[in-house]
């Protein structure tokens, strides 16, 4: 479970998230949606522990995890994967080396972490791909080693920075489909940030709407239809934006 | 099956202990705080204690050093020089490096691929080894000399290398490479777009002028900036040439009569020299590459030359010939037999061995600190990161021989007798002198790193040493082997510095030809520098041979 209590978090003055408060059932699927600049990717690496809040509370399975300037719980410990949106791949190591590289951080040994690499591949069905460089895969192979490379290590909590926006549409909707699979087959908790009403709708149980750093509405996909709290939401959700 | 692995793991969630998360947060702090202590007492501590050792009298704060040495005449003859020197050599330096730069990077030159490793040639040939051949060249009996003077059967030599001008002559072929460097780096990191925008509505050459040139003006000025404070911290060159200038004088005062202050205070109007330059140096460039590593992504869309081409081919040819190819057959022709290598071989290997195991150590060792240096600046919000980007460059703004005389002072305590009677004083002087360029060398490549590769690193769990040796050390390694390759040559050559600091029994080949050199030994001189040229071509040359190959 996560929950945010009043988080603040300013860049050089600015704030890019105001006084957030946010709870996350365990294997609640959330997509995180606005335009750009409305602060969700900033919540995600909130969550992530690669930033910490100015001010509020983040608490991970009931575990004091940031607190106002300070990272209690460093990113490592946290149990989660992230999908960056760019990828983020090691592009000096082959695939199977950017698989290995947090199995062997967490001291996994050799036999189990080829067994675990092996069923991962599958899993996101890239085999044969093994000894390649990322410089040499396509825009949809990349996507999955990098989906493989989060949930290697056994993750309780992916979050996914638009992880689906490099690519084309037909790509889009089978790596979109993907993800459901291994999230439902998994049980992991999602945070799915995204600017795409079709993306959010196909992904997640909940919707979290933010602008300008706050968060605007919270809900099912039927509660925001039904009851939308502003206009910005109204429109959003009828995908008039 | 892999959803039960999942759950049953979430069972055994280890709760988290703050101790841990402290060990790891310590530890990369630790190396980083480490790294600039280290660079802090090799570096910072003999610069600062000879300026506070120069302000005291008798245990006192006085200016009394200050006094004699900087109102008298000599004073003005030296400042005239060093600001002659600096100004003269950065002119020719960006006269040639400039074109050259740009001729090879964006031009239909002819041999464009053979020139472009030939321009940098004269980076390896330390200045003072150039001024001895440039003595051989156009010195009293120098071979040009000779030729002219039979020739038009002149009473006297028709030119002399000697004196100021000769000095801006060998220290500009020396060091035009610079800039053209940093030129190269600025033309490629410039947005090809934007000239390409004003290609479409006018012709080349005016956009080179109102485009190109502007954009990559800040490197320029940086070039011509280093070239400057490089010429008028340069040792050998005015000593060889007879120019008195600052490093000369400091050299006299401390040599001859240990008058420590006195160096000090002399060298005053030259620290504040070089330090204006400096500042205005690091205004220029402000987070600008320095140098390009690897290809660029984008094909540049080479510059037709036209009937021009054989032209500015001969151009850099001709470059080339002066700075690499004369000096070196100058060299070559003196040497003589091939006995007076078999001769100067047996009399100094121990000086070989002395220069390539110390210049490879400190580069090394400068390379390897160099990195966690570069972290700071790059990749650490710390406050005053800024403010060390200035500092790294403090110890090579000073004269060699005053962070010499520095060194001295630091380590010539009993306590201490084990780095002031080996050859670790003499790594300390080479690392504290061009480590600065080892972490602008890596510090570019650190900030090309995407930070989310880092984080991608810390997400999987990796302690801070795998963050380094599995992840950024290895995609940092064209910065490292460019840092490690520069500090190597510029360590080879040295000289300012080594001359003061180097303990009887350990003195380098640099050191070597500048006294043989003195006493007119003129072949075995010869000899030693094309020595002292080719063990700095061999590391250099395997290094980057494989990078050469593949272009």
């Amino acid at each position: 479970m996560i929950e945010l209590r009043n988080i603040t978090k300013r860049y050089s003055g600015t704030a890019a998230v105001r006084d957030v408060s946010l709870e996350i059932e365990r294997e609640e699927s959330v997509a995180l949606v606005g335009p750009s600049g409305s602060g969700k990717t900033t919540l995600l690496r909130l969550i992530a522990g690669l930033e910490s809040p100015d001010s509020g509370e983040i608490f991970i399975d009931r575990q004091q995890a940031s607190v106002g300037g300070k990272i209690i719980l460093p990113p490592n410990r946290r149990r989660l994967g992230m999908i960056f949106q760019d990828m983020a791949l090691w592009p000096h190591l082959t695939v199977t080396e950017n698989l290995e590289f947090g199995l062997k951080s967490r001291g996994v040994r050799k036999p189990e972490r080829n067994r675990r690499i092996k069923t991962v591949l599958e899993m996101v069905e890239l085999n044969g791909r093994l000894n390649r460089h990322p410089h040499s895969l396509s825009g949809g192979e990349k996507q999955r080693v990098a989906l493989a490379r989060t949930i290697v290590p056994e993750p309780e909590i992916m979050l996914m920075d638009e992880p689906l926006s490099s690519l084309d549409t037909v790509l889009k909707t089978e790596l979109q489909d993907m993800i459901i699979r291994l999230v439902r087959k998994l049980r992991v908790t999602l945070v799915y940030v995204t600017h795409d009403r079709e993306e959010a709708l196909a992904m997640a149980g909940r919707i979290v709407v933010m602008l300008n750093g706050r968060i605007v509405q919270s809900g099912s996909v039927s509660d925001l239809s039904k009851n939308p709290k502003t206009e910005f939401v109204k429109k959003f959700i009828r995908g008039a934006i | 099956m892999f959803a039960e692995d999942v759950s049953q793991v979430t069972h055994s969630v280890i709760p988290a202990k703050t101790g841990i998360r402290f060990c790891i947060i310590t530890m990369k702090k630790l190396t980083l705080i480490s790294a600039l202590l280290i660079f802090g007492i090799i570096a910072l501590v003999p610069v600062i204690l000879v300026t506070a050792d120069s302000l005291t009298h008798n245990g006192r704060l006085s200016l009394e050093s200050y006094k004699d040495v900087l109102a008298g005449e000599r004073q003005i003859i030296l400042f005239a020089n060093s600001l002659t020197l600096a100004s003269g050599t950065a002119f020719f330096s960006l006269m040639i490096g400039v074109p050259a730069a740009f001729l090879i990077s964006w031009t239909d030159l002819y041999f464009k691929k053979c020139l472009r490793h030939m321009i940098f040639i004269p980076l390896i040939i330390p200045p003072h080894v150039s001024a001895v051949a440039w003595i051989y060249l156009l010195g009293t009996n120098g071979r040009i000399n000779l030729i002219a003077e039979k020739l038009f059967s002149l009473p006297s030599p028709l030119f002399s290398v000697y004196g100021t001008e000769g000095a801006v002559l060998v220290l500009s072929l020396s060091y035009f490479p610079i800039v053209t460097i940093l030129a190269m780096s600025g033309l490629n990191s410039a947005d090809r777009e934007s000239e390409e925008a004003g290609t479409l509505v006018s012709s080349d050459f005016y956009v080179l002028r109102k485009i190109t040139l502007p954009l990559i003006m800040p490197n320029i000025i940086a070039g011509a900036v280093l070239v400057g404070i490089f010429s008028v911290s340069n040792y050998g060159v005015p000593s060889l040439l007879r120019v008195s200038t600052y490093p000369v004088e400091i050299f006299v005062r401390f040599g001859a009569f240990y008058d420590t202050k006195g160096a000090v205070a002399l060298s005053l109007p030259l620290i504040i020299l070089t330090f204006t330059l400096l500042i205005l140096q690091h205004r220029c460039m402000k987070g600008r590459p320095y140098i390009s590593l690897g290809s660029s992504t984008k094909a540049p869309r080479p510059f037709s030359l036209g009937r021009w081409r054989i032209l500015w081919t001969g151009f850099v040819m001709s470059v080339i010939l002066l700075s690499a190819v004369l000096p070196v057959s100058a060299l070559i022709a003196e040497s003589g037999s091939l006995t007076t290598y078999r001769v100067a071989f047996e009399t100094a290997y121990p000086q070989i061995f002395t220069s390539f195991a110390l210049s490879v150590t400190a580069a090394t060792l400068a390379t390897l600190l160099s990195f966690f240096l570069a972290y700071i600046s790059e990749k650490t919000g710390w406050r005053g990161r800024c403010l060390t980007d200035f500092l790294f460059f403090v110890p090579f703004a000073i004269p060699g021989a005053i962070l010499g005389i520095g060194l001295i002072s630091v380590w010539n305590r009993p306590a201490t007798d084990f780095v002031y009677e080996s050859a670790v004083i003499v790594i300390f002087a080479y690392i504290a002198r061009f480590s600065p360029f080892a972490v602008k060398a890596v510090a570019t490549n650190l900030g090309q790193i995407h930070p989310r590769l880092e984080e991608a690193a810390v997400l999987s769990a990796a302690s801070w040493p795998r963050q380094v040796s599995v992840i950024l050390a290895p995609l940092t390694k064209p910065g490292l082997l460019a840092g490690w390759i520069i500090t190597f040559i510029f360590s080879m050559g040295e000289l300012g510095a080594t001359l003061l600091v180097v303990p009887p029994g350990k003195t380098t080949l640099s050191v070597r030809i500048y006294t043989v050199m003195h006493y007119g030994a003129g072949n075995l001189t010869a000899c030693l520098c094309l020595i002292l040229i080719i063990i700095t071509i061999i590391p250099v040359f395997l290094l980057t041979y494989p990078k050469v190959m593949r272009r």
